[in-house]
Formats: C-alpha cells, sequence, structure tokens
C-alpha cells in the first residue's frame, strides 16, 4: 500500500513528519482483522462509557496521540493537513496525568469545562489491518465519526481516518500509537481536545 | 438605554453580546475603520505566496506581490464578485477567475478580460477595475495589519503605546519569530468581545476558572521557583496596562528577583540577544514573565506563557501565541490560532514549546476548555427581553493605583485581578460605536495621567 497524497515539505516545521504511516505491508491474515476489530471496538466502549482505568490499560506505555492542523491547500496531491505542526500532542503520561485527572472525581467539580461531562460515542467502520516490520504490530486504518454531546445542545459531529499501530500483547491487544486526520478544517466542536 | 454608561459606574449592556444589530454597527463602525491584524509575515514569505483570511468578516488575500510588498485585496472578482482564491494558502503571480476568466495580476491589477473585443468592444477600461484592496497595510514586529479606512492613521500612531509591549513580546529576537504552520480555525457560538475581553488582562478569572491547572502543576510553585531564584512573595506580582485606542496588555511575573534578567523557559543561547534587543524598561518587563498578555483593538489577542510541567516534571516551557476573533454573527465567531517560535530555537525546543502549547493555551489545551465553556455560555443565556434589558457593572480594579514607578509607558496599574483593561477596550469601542455620546463619558474610575 502506498499513499497517494505526497507530503509538501513544511516550511516553518519543527518536527520531524510522521506521516505516510510506517508502513506498506499487506493485509493482515482475516482473524487478526477481526482480533483488532473487536479490540477497537472495546477500546471505543471502554471510553465512552468512561472507564477510564479499563481504557487506559488498553494503552502501551509509550502511547503517543497525534493530531496534525488541518488545511486547505491548492493542487491535486496536496494534503489537507500539516504534518509539522499538530492539533493534539500526547503521551500516555500526559492523558493520564492531565486529561483523565480532570476528568476524575477529585478535580470534576473544578474542571469547570468539563462538566456536566461531555458524553462521546465513536462509530468506528472502515477498518483495514495491515502487517509492518514488527512481527505481531500491525498498522489499524480505520474511519471514525465522533459524536460529541454538550450538556443539552444538538450533537456535534467530526469525522477523521485513524492510523493505530496496535500490537499482539498475549490473547490481547495493545494500542501503540494513534495518529488521527480529521476531515474538518474550520472545527466546529465544542471541544477540540478530544480522543479521536 | 446607552450601550455603555460610565456617568456613576461603568455600565454596560448585555445587547453588547448577543444583539444582531449591534453587531452589524460593529461590522461598520469597528471592523471597517480600525487597523485589524491578518497574519505574520513568515506566512508568506516568498513574491506570490498568498494565504487567505477575513479582515472583518469580508473575505481577503494577503499576498506578497512580485516587487516584495504585501498587499490585502477582497477575494472577489470585480466582474460578477466571485471569489477569486478557494485554497486556504498557495502561490500566484495572477488570480483568474473561475466564472469568465478575469486575470489579476497579484499587485491587484486587472491584465486580462476574456473575449474583451466581442464583449466589450474594445472599450473597458481595465485600470477602473484592479482588484478592490485595503486602504492600508503595514507591519510591526512581524505581525500584519491592514485597514479598510485609507485615511487611518498610521499603524505606529494607531498602535500607540502598545507597541512597547507588542516589541517585548514579538520584536526581541534577532531574526524574528515564525509561525508553525497553518493557523487552527475553531468556531465558537459566542460574541467575539466575550474571548476578546478576557485575555485584555482578566487576571480575576484565572484562579477560579483555571484552578485544575494549579493543581496540575501547571504554573510555577514555590518549589520550582525556589530552585531558580530566592522567592520574594507569595503572590505573583501583576500589572495591567492600558496602551491607548484600546489595546491593553496584562503582565505577570514570577515572585522572585533574580540578580540578571531570566527568561525563564527559552533556551538560555537566546537571552543575551533578548536582552540587547529590548530597552531596559522592557528587559524589566520581560525577565522573569510568568504570562503576559493583552489585545491589539479590536480583535487581535496575544499571549506569551512560562509553563511548567506541559513536558512532565521539572520541565519548562515559552510559547506566544496570536488569537484573531472573525465576528461571523453577534453569537458566532470564528477564532484563528498562530503559533509562533524564535526563528533560531532548535528543533527540540520548537517540538517542546509546541507540545506546551497545544495542551494548554491551544485551540484544544484545557485552559481554553475552561475558558470556552463560560465565554459560550454568555451567549446561550441570552436570548430574551430580560436579557436585553440586564447589565454588567464592570468597576473591578477601579482602587488599582498607579504603578508609575515603573516608568512603563500607557496607563499602568499594579494589580491584575481587574476590570481596567476591560473598561479600556470598550471605551474605545464606545466611542466609535455611539460617538455622540462621548459627552455622557466622564472617566470617573481610571483617571489618565493628566487627571492624577
Amino acid at each position: 500500500m502506498t499513499t497517494e497524497a505526497v507530503a509538501p515539505t513544511p516550511r516553518t516545521s519543527g518536527r520531524s513528519q510522521w506521516f505516510p504511516p510506517p508502513s506498506d505491508g499487506a493485509l493482515a491474515p482475516r482473524d487478526v482483522q477481526q482480533d483488532v476489530a473487536l479490540f477497537l471496538a472495546l477500546e471505543a466502549e471502554a471510553f465512552d462509557a468512561r472507564r477510564f482505568d479499563e481504557w487506559t490499560a488498553m494503552l502501551d506505555d509509550g502511547f503517543t496521540y497525534r493530531v496534525p492542523v488541518p488545511v486547505v491547500r491548492d493542487g491535486i496531491a496536496a494534503l489537507p493537513f500539516d504534518p509539522g505542526s499538530l492539533l493534539i500532542d500526547e503521551t500516555k503520561e500526559s492523558i493520564v496525568d492531565v486529561w483523565l485527572a480532570r476528568l476524575g472525581q477529585e478535580l470534576y467539580d473544578l474542571a469547570w469545562g468539563e462538566h456536566p461531562p461531555y458524553r462521546f460515542r465513536h462509530h468506528v467502520s472502515n477498518l483495514r489491518v495491515r502487517t509492518t516490520e514488527t512481527p505481531g504490530t500491525y498498522l489499524a486504518r480505520s474511519n471514525v465519526l465522533l459524536t460529541m454531546i454538550r450538556q443539552s445542545t444538538d450533537p456535534a459531529h467530526l469525522g477523521a481516518e485513524r492510523y493505530d499501530l496496535v500490537r499482539q500483547e498475549g490473547s490481547g491487544w495493545m494500542l501503540c500509537s494513534r495518529y488521527c486526520v480529521v476531515d474538518t478544517v474550520v472545527l466546529h466542536v465544542p471541544q477540540v481536545r478530544v480522543m479521536l | 438605554m446607552a450601550l455603555v454608561s460610565d456617568r456613576e459606574t461603568f455600565r454596560v449592556s448585555r445587547r453588547l453580546y448577543f444583539d444582531p444589530q449591534v453587531h452589524e454597527r460593529e461590522l461598520d463602525r469597528v471592523f471597517g475603520r480600525c487597523w485589524l491584524f491578518v497574519g505574520h509575515e513568515s506566512e508568506v514569505p516568498e513574491p506570490g505566496d498568498y494565504v487567505t483570511r477575513r479582515l472583518g468578516v469580508d473575505a481577503v488575500i494577503l499576498v506578497r506581490s512580485e516587487t516584495g510588498a504585501l498587499r490585502v485585496f477582497l477575494n472577489s472578482c470585480r466582474h460578477r464578485g466571485v471569489k477569486l482564491c478557494r485554497s486556504d494558502e498557495g502561490n500566484a503571480s495572477h488570480f483568474r477567475c473561475s466564472y469568465h476568466g478575469w486575470t489579476y495580476a497579484n499587485s491587484g491589477r486587472l491584465v486580462g478580460v476574456t473575449f474583451q473585443h466581442e464583449v466589450y468592444g474594445g472599450k473597458l477600461d481595465k485600470s477602473r477595475f484592479g482588484l478592490y484592496r485595503a486602504g492600508r497595510v503595514d507591519t510591526a514586529f512581524g505581525l500584519v495589519f491592514a485597514t479598510w479606512d485609507p485615511d487611518a492613521e498610521s499603524l505606529g500612531d494607531y498602535l500607540s503605546d502598545e507597541a512597547f509591549y507588542l516589541k517585548a513580546v514579538f520584536g526581541k529576537f534577532d531574526n524574528g519569530l515564525t509561525v508553525i504552520g497553518p493557523p487552527v480555525r475553531t468556531l465558537m457560538h459566542d460574541n467575539w468581545k466575550a474571548d476578546t475581553e478576557n485575555l485584555s488582562g482578566d487576571g480575576y478569572h484565572t484562579p477560579i476558572a483555571h484552578e485544575t491547572a494549579f493543581k496540575l502543576g501547571l504554573f510555577a510553585s514555590p518549589e520550582d521557583l525556589t530552585e531558580i531564584s530566592p522567592v520574594t512573595a507569595k503572590r505573583f506580582p501583576g500589572r495591567t496596562v492600558h496602551g491607548g485606542n484600546g489595546h491593553t496588555s496584562r503582565v505577570q511575573h514570577l515572585p522572585i528577583d533574580p540578580e540578571r534578567p531570566m527568561f525563564l523557559g527559552y533556551p538560555e543561547a537566546l537571552w543575551p540577544e533578548i536582552e540587547r534587543n529590548l530597552d531596559e524598561r522592557q528587559v524589566n518587563v520581560q525577565s522573569r514573565v510568568s504570562v503576559m498578555h493583552g489585545n491589539v483593538f479590536p480583535n487581535m489577542s496575544f499571549l506569551e506563557n512560562f509553563k511548567t510541567g506541559t513536558d512532565g516534571p521539572g520541565s519548562m516551557c515559552r510559547y506566544i501565541h496570536v488569537k484573531l476573533k472573525v465576528p461571523l454573527a453577534a453569537n458566532l465567531t470564528e477564532v484563528w490560532w498562530w503559533q509562533l517560535v524564535p526563528v533560531d530555537a532548535d528543533n527540540e525546543w520548537r517540538a517542546s514549546s509546541q507540545r506546551a502549547y497545544a495542551r494548554t493555551n491551544g485551540p484544544g489545551g484545557m485552559f481554553e476548555i475552561d475558558d470556552g465553556e463560560n465565554f459560550v455560555s454568555t451567549s446561550d443565556v441570552h436570548i430574551g427581553p430580560m436579557s436585553r434589558q440586564g447589565t454588567y457593572d464592570l468597576v473591578g480594579g477601579s482602587s488599582h493605583p498607579p504603578a508609575d514607578y515603573l516608568g512603563w509607558p500607557g496607563d499602568v496599574r499594579d494589580g491584575d485581578r481587574t476590570e481596567h483593561t476591560i473598561r479600556a477596550f470598550l471605551r474605545r469601542w464606545h466611542e466609535l460605536m455611539e460617538p455622540d455620546a462621548q459627552a455622557e463619558v466622564e472617566d470617573g474610575l481610571d483617571p489618565g495621567p493628566a487627571e492624577r
């Protein structure tokens, strides 16, 4: 698999490019496809149900979560985002220590922007799992539509493509990284800090 | 009722934050006249580089022409009004309309009209149909501003004393600042003034709205500071400034008194040039800064922040950002977010600064989540006749004494838990919106230097 899009050379970026994703492997066997599909469904369930301890346990210790800045560029081959600038750039540590800490009982009353809690619904589809150079580690590309509800307002929806690296561990799976390209340029969701 | 009255108190009608009639008048009287921020020079470094923006709410093209001059044009063909540039950014020597093919040089001149002999009998005077352009365009410390008013005062006069503070933030590095990628754009269901008033210098909300950030160690703690320099006080000293024409700043320092200027959060290799490029008073502003933010009236806000713990325990960093509030409707704002870094900062520092920003004051940062909820809710509740009659009395900090001893320019006050800067912002706004009401306004709360 190769991606048709060509990453422009970011003239201002200070970060190494992550995109295109580090794999052009073959499609994984059907049982792996099914396993990963179930894993991602359970991961979404744990997050949406706010079972964050269970969700965190699915993350590899080196987990990173990155969302590049979307942009409309001219040119057939132009990427609709800038790989060199990140809207979200988190690690497992920063997610646990900051994001999730704000959602916990101890800080809940002070995390004004997040109570009453936002409600999230992940709709995950079009999963394609491919092999990587590392045996047991796979690139799982999927489409995600996140429904987000703030208080009693109408739901907002954010579509994106996810590039997840997942790793087989024993009989289970771990999420090693998530790189997520959002479809929307003018972000209309009530809160931009979202796990897609 | 007047929109703003400060005869006895400083009273503001709630209509400012949700009334479509007020919004409509703002577009003309405020955004149609003032100098407005459109971008940063580093976004358009080469001839032909362009970005598409909004000047007020009008769609514009900011382009560097072949001669290197920066120009701002209405993004609209003179023939039938069709939008010329549809991408957010690009490079072009000419703009060609997709409807009937009229073509403009990036200097704005109409250079090509299709079938002109057949359609116009060869009588069309192309020199009369150049792109509509901003009345004036100029830059300050890499920031590009434009105004629709060709008779506007110079940018330097417009910025007034605020230029001193802008230089301290944007003009302190030998090779300047550069943007990190394209700006992020978000849509907020709020009035553009809510966010703008906050960033004007509201240090009152910080301990409440952002209390979780204190609990999570994102503000320097006494332990962090003791390792840097002896701690001189418990409270972080803060000052607020009216720099003229409604431009404002808030400068909050760490409670330390180091023997030499310290620009904490920047690589130490860059400290000597900061000291060299700023005058003594600006060094005093910048050294030991905890946070510095403010507005260029009407809708550009800036923020430079020193943060700890954003990259794990013991980490320290700084970031600069610019936020533009495009007033699409009385209760709808498109917010544009730029992050800026010193051109000469190394990649590792840049990455750390980007992370610190993304996790705190970036579009997805925790500060913005808490602030955003407050801004949106002030629009949410305002739809009915009761709200229309309601008012706010913005008198906070009116007892704060002048801080003339610092020698900083503008009206500088000791104390940053205040509404001093909001009053300055709204007074200027009111001068433009209701010029006939000027005679009623008495400056009872914030006497100018001459009255003190």
